[in-house]
């Protein structure tokens, strides 16, 4: 059990080093920042000796050095726009990107737990096939389509909801039910498919054989063997919702890290874009790690 | 055959079909046989030939896709009438059942002692401390050492053979009537099935609980059955004592089966090739299924498939070359 | 395996080789291709024509509708139709060379980490790892905002973003197929190991490659829609889904079908090519059959 933990924290903290070359190597395709940084008729002198403040005379791997201390240091440099800690810009956002990602999954586990399970108990039924259906055509629709078509509906033509802030509950509701779609699609099918494959599983057979109830053999024994794969998708799929975001966030003006990414990207302001980018990677690797821990507590098979 | 008073299982005309893409495949095609309490039926065949069906039919878990007709009688009762709520009473209590591969047959994700008590408390009334001296005292029948500790076990910490006692302490521990046991040998090693199979004779001797052994393991059925039941494609081809059919089989089929133990050593006993191929149940010749294997077969042999002659006491075959005897 | 369907579909002819293929699926998937390699010579209009006498023009069955402009015209007169048939174009084409390009990328970096095992192996997969934790669009719309938002660029960016899962499944496949005999028996025979790599073990991936090909192209067509739709894809004068829909955005309440026809094409090309993929799936592949 500790030997298994500690080697999984190992993979991650080695994946986490990738991570902050793929984010650093983005700094570095984006090009010279004197140019889009300095006035045009800034003289070489300047340029050279802009360069020499920001470290870019420096050999690639010392460059990749400095950028992974400051890291450490919380310093992902300053926002070229509003001249504050890149990193503090979008911490102050997450916390509105969390929520609605959060939100999104809740609902989205809400319908899509029920509907996949329901479908693989009756399996080849008319349930099984719009369970179907509705994982199909989740999978298959743009996220910024479904928010404007509820946009129309509901906020346009009904006028139930508002179309973009963020407030109360009411605000929530149509970005969370855009952003979650996909995902309940998602976890819809690998649910009933899981299902499936539990219920098909020996044991299920001797259960039904020993007598027990068809609920305790399908909602205890076959859901939970289930889990575990349900679980690692979920997981997963968090990460697809932190960063699809972006598109949601857009639709519906919801003031989250996709927001301002989107934003800092058009104004070039690329150190927020670094460290929107490195602060969802990290929350989702650190995602995962916890995942394969709840995986050791749900499977006995792995405490070893 | 009779109709004792002492039967506990009274299977007539049992048919099995399953509607399949290929069309229908007989799977069972009019068993008859019968079963006293505490004896041990052995189902002899080889594989494909509708024995594993038979055993599930019995306790109707068979797929949705299969169309049962006939009549199973348990302790006077038709099964095949009974709701699936008067099954699910029957199934655990009165009728249970022990699977081939004792591998992936428990919940890896529970204790033993959970699906033992889970057993206990969804089939009887027993409390739960009640039951948890039911389930020690199950696990010491069936010779698991140290078993207050074993509660505590999963099942990935359990050797085969372990497993399969286990399992036969969770299928017994409430005295069934019946015990069908699907080829509970075939997936341990060798000097494991034989404590299994002890274990089999010793819960006939200590609980009275009758058993179905369905195997394809010939020296298995010497050993522990009371009587056999020769299948081939889905029809019982031959029926007796055992001692009297291995020491004078009717059937060619069951004379090939016999042929094809190795005379020498004790040890692997199966059945090995036997001429030709093993049937299709999709795709059966007409008359006797056999018949294209049969060194005995006759002309009318692929036109007919014979009824049930009697060929001694409480012996039957269903051959041609037992028309004389009276059907 | 793989030889055995392609061969069969050549000998046997297309007839049978699409036995049991969903109907509606294929002839939309067809469509959408048929369109997209067409699209010069089957559109209505030129698709940059702008004629600002019939200005959002409502689709023929409304009121006010003609056959002319059959889907309706945008804010400056274009046909809707024939914007939709080029913006085809460009979704096939784009997300065609991105997946080739993940796809090769990831076949060769799953097949030296499946292959050659151990240390590289280890940092294959980490890297792999690291590819599959970040977030995904933010790190397309890093790319292309770094890149410039360039035809080439996004698919460049899509190909990056994109082959971690190839050379995940191609390591997969490849580890349980260097167990099986045959490929002992090349190595006995003394066969160079990067031949055995292309000789025996890529052909007999070939069918997980393309299973995970098809569906990935629908992924592909909405992130390249999304990050037009962002202003971060395609550019105007070039025709996407996503730009249609961000420029009809601002005309959703009087001119709902500027935003319901692209998005409905994207929909339908999507959801065709997923069930496509899914049948292909369970015909070629059936162990994948789980998500």
């Amino acid at each position: 059990m500790g030997f298994y933990i500690l080697r999984r924290i190992g993979q991650t903290a080695l994946t986490a080093v990738f991570v902050s070359m793929i984010v650093f190597s983005l700094a570095r395709v984006t090009g010279d920042p004197t140019i889009s940084l300095l006035p045009t008729e800034a003289t070489q002198e300047d340029r050279d000796f802009f360069r020499r403040q920001l470290g870019l005379d420096q050999p690639l791997h010392l460059q990749y050095l400095t950028f992974v201390g400051r890291v450490l240091e919380g310093d992902m440099g300053k926002s070229f726009r509003y001249r504050e800690s890149a990193l503090g810009i979008v911490l102050n956002r997450l916390p509105a990107t969390l929520q609605l990602a959060a939100v999104s999954m809740l609902l989205a586990t809400i319908i899509a737990l029920p509907i996949g399970i329901l479908a693989a108990v009756r399996r080849d039924t008319w349930i099984d096939t719009l369970a179907r259906w509705f994982a199909t055509l989740g999978q298959a629709t743009p996220t910024f389509w479904l928010g404007l078509i509820l946009i129309l509906v509901f906020s346009v033509h009904l006028g139930w909801l508002p179309t973009s802030g963020r407030g109360g509950v009411e605000n929530l509701v149509l970005p969370a039910i855009t952003l979650g779609w996909f995902s309940a699609a998602a976890i819809a099918r690998l649910t009933r498919s899981s299902m499936l494959e539990a219920m098909q599983s020996d044991f299920v057979r001797f259960e039904r054989l020993s007598g027990l109830p068809e609920r305790i053999v399908v909602l205890k024994h076959a859901l939970r063997n289930a889990a575990i794969p349900i679980v690692t998708y979920m997981a997963l799929q968090f990460g697809v919702l932190l960063s699809g975001a972006v598109v949601t966030e857009t639709v519906f003006a919801w003031p989250g890290v996709g927001l301002i990414v989107v934003d800092a990207i058009n104004a070039r302001d690329y150190p927020v874009v670094q460290a929107a980018v490195m602060v969802t990677a990290m929350l989702i690797l650190l995602l995962n790690l916890l995942v394969d821990l709840l995986y050791s507590w749900l499977d006995p098979r792995i405490r070893y | 055959m009779d109709d004792a008073a002492g039967a506990i299982l009274e299977v007539r005309d049992l048919h099995v079909r399953f509607r399949t893409r290929r069309g229908p495949v007989q799977a069972v095609d009019g068993v008859n046989f019968s079963l006293a309490a505490g004896e041990i039926l052995g189902v002899v065949g080889e594989s494909g030939c509708g024995k594993s069906t038979l055993c599930t039919s019995l306790v109707r878990l068979l797929p949705e896709n299969a169309e049962v007709t006939g009549s199973i009688r348990y302790r006077g009762e038709e099964l095949l009438t009974k709701s699936g709520a008067e099954m699910r009473e029957l199934r655990g209590r009165e009728i249970t059942m022990v699977l081939q591969n004792p591998m992936t047959a428990m919940d890896p994700l529970f204790t033993v002692g959970n699906q033992l008590d889970e057993v206990l408390r969804h089939n009887s009334s027993m409390r739960g401390e009640e039951r948890r001296s039911r389930a020690l005292e199950m696990l010491r029948l069936v010779h698991i050492p140290s078993p207050v500790e074993r509660l505590r076990s999963y099942p990935h910490q359990m050797s085969g053979g372990m497993k399969q006692r286990v399992l036969t302490a969770m299928a017994t521990s409430l005295s069934p009537g019946l015990l069908l046991a699907d080829e509970p040998t075939t997936a341990l090693d060798v000097t494991i099935q034989e404590q299994i199979l002890r274990l089999l004779a010793d819960i006939r001797g200590s609980l009275g609980t009758a058993i179905v052994l369905v195997t394809h393991d010939l020296g298995v059925v010497r050993r522990i059955t009371d009587r056999v039941m020769i299948m081939y494609a889905g029809r019982a081809v031959e029926t007796g004592d055992t001692e009297a059919i291995f020491t004078d089989p009717k059937h060619p089929y069951t004379r090939a089966l016999l042929a094809s133990i190795p005379r020498i050593g004790h040890t692997g006993r199966r059945l090995t090739a036997i001429d030709g191929q093993i049937p299709d149940l999709a795709d059966l010749p007409p008359g006797c299924a056999f018949a294209p294997r049969c060194p005995s077969a006759m002309s009318g042999c692929t036109t007919a498939f014979p009824p049930a002659f009697n060929t001694g006491p409480e012996r039957t075959a269903r051959c041609w070359l037992h028309e004389g005897s009276p059907a | 395996m793989s030889d055995r369907f392609f061969f069969r579909r050549w000998n046997l002819g297309l007839q049978d080789s699409m036995r049991g293929a969903p109907v509606l699926a294929t002839i939309l998937v067809a469509l959408f291709v048929g369109a997209a390699v067409l699209a010069p010579w089957i559109v209505p209009h030129n698709p940059a024509d702008q004629n600002f006498l019939v200005s959002l023009a409502p689709p023929f069955w409304q009121e006010d509708g003609s056959l002319s402009y059959p889907l309706g015209s945008d804010n400056l007169g274009r046909d809707i139709l024939s914007r939709i048939i080029y913006g085809a174009r460009l979704s096939l084409i784009i997300s065609v060379f991105a997946i080739a390009l993940a796809g090769s990328v990831g076949v060769l970096l799953g097949l030296i980490a499946g292959y050659v095992g151990g240390a590289i192996d280890s940092l294959i997969m980490r890297i792999v790892d690291a590819f599959l934790a970040l977030p995904f669009i933010l790190m397309a719309l890093g790319f292309v905002a770094a890149l410039g938002p360039s035809v080439t660029n996004i698919i460049i960016v899509m190909g990056i973003t994109n082959w971690a899962r190839y050379a995940r499944l191609v390591r997969g496949e490849v580890l349980s197929i260097k167990s099986r005999d045959f490929v002992a028996l090349a190595r006995v025979a003394g066969q160079p190991r990067w031949r055995i790599g292309i000789r025996h073990i890529l052909p007999n991936v070939t069918n997980s490659i393309i299973v995970l090909a098809t569906l990935d192209l629908g992924r592909v067509i909405i992130l390249e829609s999304s990050l037009s739709f962002l202003g971060l894809g395609v550019q105007p004068p070039d025709i996407s889904w996503g730009l249609m829909l961000s420029d009809g955005r601002a005309y959703m309440t009087v001119a709902w079908w500027l935003t319901i026809m692209p998005g409905l094409a994207i929909l339908l090309a999507v959801l065709s090519l997923n069930i496509f993929g899914d049948w292909m799936r369970d015909r070629l592949d059936p162990r994948q059959g789980r998500d």
